[in-house]
């Protein structure tokens, strides 16, 4: 199974959605800005995703693509 | 195109009354979608077209509000289909809204109104009320809307090619000012068009649906940029200027050796011609200028008959609207009289005569200045 | 199998400028993909309202018509009697639908006009600054109920999806929510089957969606979802108010 996630932080807004969904917990804020002023989202552990792709579900700026296959 | 849905032949005489000429002619000029809402005078032109356009194939609907009415219109006119909407003062106020829209989206479009007594709910008599609505766009915003005003059943039947070829030519509505003697008087007429056959109606490139293999397009009247809606404001301002020097239509009568000219549209116009007859049978000339476009407004020729004549009487059936745009044609060159009658009253001939020797009586009377002729 | 969960085709590239944790992009999303779904991109038209996604028309790939506030249902029974092979969405807020634009409403409903409407529900006007809404829950503050909405002044909370399923034109209507993950892969099969109707040509539809507004609430994006589960679920609750499809 090869799962890919990307998370573009330049559209992140910050409202937390994606970490509140994600059933692994793999979410956590960033500790840099981006350029609206968001500390964006980023993956903990890559390896640790699953692609279940309940954060882009949630994501309300489309800035977490998935790609999951299985 | 089927040739059993033509009811009528080119030139064949009928008789019908002014809402149904209209009606049918709005039919005939490739109509085929009518949302409206009941209202006295105008009920014969929904009733018509509820199984007029059934027969053509075209789409009808009672709708709820004329504000919905109109909105239908929009969607209608989005994809490119002559629509139709018609109504009278009161109803005609609550379509400002959408038309305005659709004014600002530039899409043709044709709607009639009929006018009625006002303000409020005024009554269902004749009446010229809502002159200043239509000629000055009528809703919000900085508009213009191509006015037609017919003086008979042949024109309410006719008027309806000529103006949607006028609102298609130049992407902007255009509006029937009759009024409830037009629309109910029965008369004989004869349709000097012939039956359009919709699909041969050229398609639009601004309309929206099937967008296959081009970009997206989009019917819009927001701008929140400034200078974006200064620029649409100028576009709109330079559209207008050109329909103004392009299309302006008026009737002239009796002016070349008359001493005081008539101007008068619609019923006033019509019941001002019996009075320059009676005039003329007395030896007392009188001439007429029937503005045909109220919008675009034929200033030049009432100007050059204004300094030509001296005199000029606005006759109309309100206390005075298209008086102020023959003063300002005037622009001080002549005596300015008015006579109205407001209310749902209609003036007769005599009337019209008796005011019309008035006025020819008056003497040092400040040129440009508005002399109301009724005795209040 | 691969799946793939990118920004659908149905959208365009436009940033969308909503508020952070807004539920309109959730929602404008799910369409998106259920325009790349069914392939109906090329013959759909999206009817913006007024509101706050009165930009809709910038963030859709197909052709669209901005439209006067409420009178969206009117503007798309204009199109679909035209051209009843578009298919044909209207997008509207708690203000357009169901306060100034609710004739329009009532009557492309019991006429079973052909044709969509995406209704979101977030209990207040966002874009002109979060005055009080048709369906503002009472008690709950707006700019316009400083001291909370009382029904014995402003009446209470109207529910949408309830009243249209008394009429007999509607074909389906179904309430949902995006809140949470799982109520927006309900949002999605509901909305998708409102189109697929649509395509059918089984006539009107409406999907309701409970949104957060967390900007007009003024609390944090994961305490309006917090609000919509405990407050306005109570009173909206979710579910299918109407579905002749099911019926024999």
């Amino acid at each position: 199974m090869k799962v890919e996630i990307t998370i573009d932080e330049s559209l992140c807004k910050a409202c937390a959605y994606c970490i509140e969904a994600c059933p692994k917990k793999n979410l956590e804020f960033a500790s840099n800005i981006n350029k609206s002023g968001y500390h964006p989202v980023k993956v903990k552990d890559k390896s640790k995703c699953t692609g279940c792709g309940m954060c882009y579900q949630v994501c309300p700026e489309i800035a977490i693509i998935v790609e999951n296959e299985s | 195109m089927n040739p059993d849905i033509i009811k009528y032949k080119t030139g064949e005489k009928i008789l019908l009354k002014g809402n149904e000429a209209f009606a049918e002619g709005t039919v005939r000029a490739g109509c085929r979608f009518f949302a409206g809402y009941p209202i006295t005078p105008q009920n014969e032109i929904p009733e018509y077209l509820s199984w007029r356009l059934f027969e053509v194939g075209g789409t009808f609907i009672q709708a709820e509000s004329e504000v919905s009415a109109i909105n239908m219109i929009y969607g209608a006119a989005s994809c490119g289909a002559r629509a139709l909407t018609s109504s009278s003062g009161p109803g005609i106020s609550l379509k400002q809204e959408g038309i305005s829209y659709i004014a600002s989206a530039e899409l043709p479009f044709l709607y009639a109104n009929v006018m009625r007594g006002g303000p409020g709910l005024g009554n269902i008599a004749p009446c010229q009320s809502d002159y200043f609505q239509a000629t000055r766009g009528g809703g919000h915003g900085d508009y213009r809307i191509i006015v037609l005003a017919p003086d008979s059943a042949y024109e309410m039947g006719n008027f309806p090619k000529l103006a949607y070829d006028t609102a298609e030519k130049y992407r902007n509505p255009c509006m029937i000012l009759a009024d409830g003697l037009i629309g109910q008087m029965m008369e004989p007429l004869e349709f000097n068009f012939d039956f359009v056959d919709v699909e041969k109606i050229p398609s639009k490139d601004y309309v929206v649906g099937n967008c296959k293999g081009r970009e997206m397009r989009v019917i819009n009247t927001l701008h929140m940029s400034t200078d974006i809606l200064e620029k649409h404001n100028w576009d709109l301002y330079r559209k207008y200027e050109k329909i103004k020097a392009e299309f302006t239509l008026f009737e002239e009568k009796y002016t070349d050796d008359a001493d005081i000219i008539i101007v008068a549209y619609g019923t006033a116009a019509r019941i001002s011609m019996a009075a320059i007859m009676k005039g003329r049978e007395q030896g007392i000339k009188i001439g007429l200028l029937r503005p045909i476009t109220l919008w675009p407004f034929p200033e030049k020729i009432i100007s050059q008959l204004a300094q030509k004549v001296g005199k000029v009487l606005a006759v109309e059936m309100n206390t005075g609207q298209l008086v102020e745009d023959v003063q300002m044609a005037v622009n001080g060159k002549a005596e300015v009289y008015f006579y109205g009658r407001p209310g749902g009253n209609i003036p007769t001939g005599d009337e019209i005569l008796g005011v019309a020797k008035d006025a020819l009586k008056m003497k040092n009377v400040e040129p440009g200045k508005i002399n109301v002729l009724n005795k209040l | 199998m691969k799946r793939v969960y990118k920004r659908p085709e149905g959208l365009s590239k436009t940033i969308m400028r909503y508020c952070p944790g807004c539920g309109h992009s959730i929602v404008h999303r799910i369409i998106g993909e259920t325009i790349d779904e069914l392939g109906i991109r090329e013959k759909t038209i999206a009817i913006a309202p007024v509101g706050c996604s009165v930009f809709l028309y910038e963030y859709f790939n197909c052709d669209s018509i901005q439209v006067a506030h409420g009178r969206a249902p009117a503007v798309s029974t204009g199109i679909k009697r035209v051209n009843p092979e578009l298919i044909v969405f209207s997008y509207q807020g708690d203000g357009d639908l169901a306060a100034i634009g609710t004739a329009e409403l009532i009557h492309s409903a019991t006429r079973g006009e052909n044709f969509t409407i995406i209704f979101i529900n977030n209990a207040i006007y966002g874009m002109t600054g979060g005055q009080q809404a048709p369906t503002t829950m009472p008690g709950q503050k707006t700019t316009t109920n400083p001291y909370g909405r009382d029904p014995k002044l402003a009446g209470y909370p109207i529910r949408v999806s309830e009243m249209l399923a008394t009429l007999d034109g509607p074909v389906y209507i179904e309430r949902t929510a995006v809140n949470k993950a799982v109520n927006v892969l309900k949002t999605k099969k509901a909305i998708k089957k409102a189109f697929q109707l649509q395509v059918e040509k089984k006539g009107f539809s409406l999907i309701e969606v409970l949104a957060p507004c967390p900007t007009g609430w003024g609390i944090s994006p994961l305490k309006a979802c917090e609000y919509v589960d405990k407050v306005m679920i109570p009173y909206y609750p979710l579910g299918v108010y109407k579905d002749l499809t099911q019926v024999k």
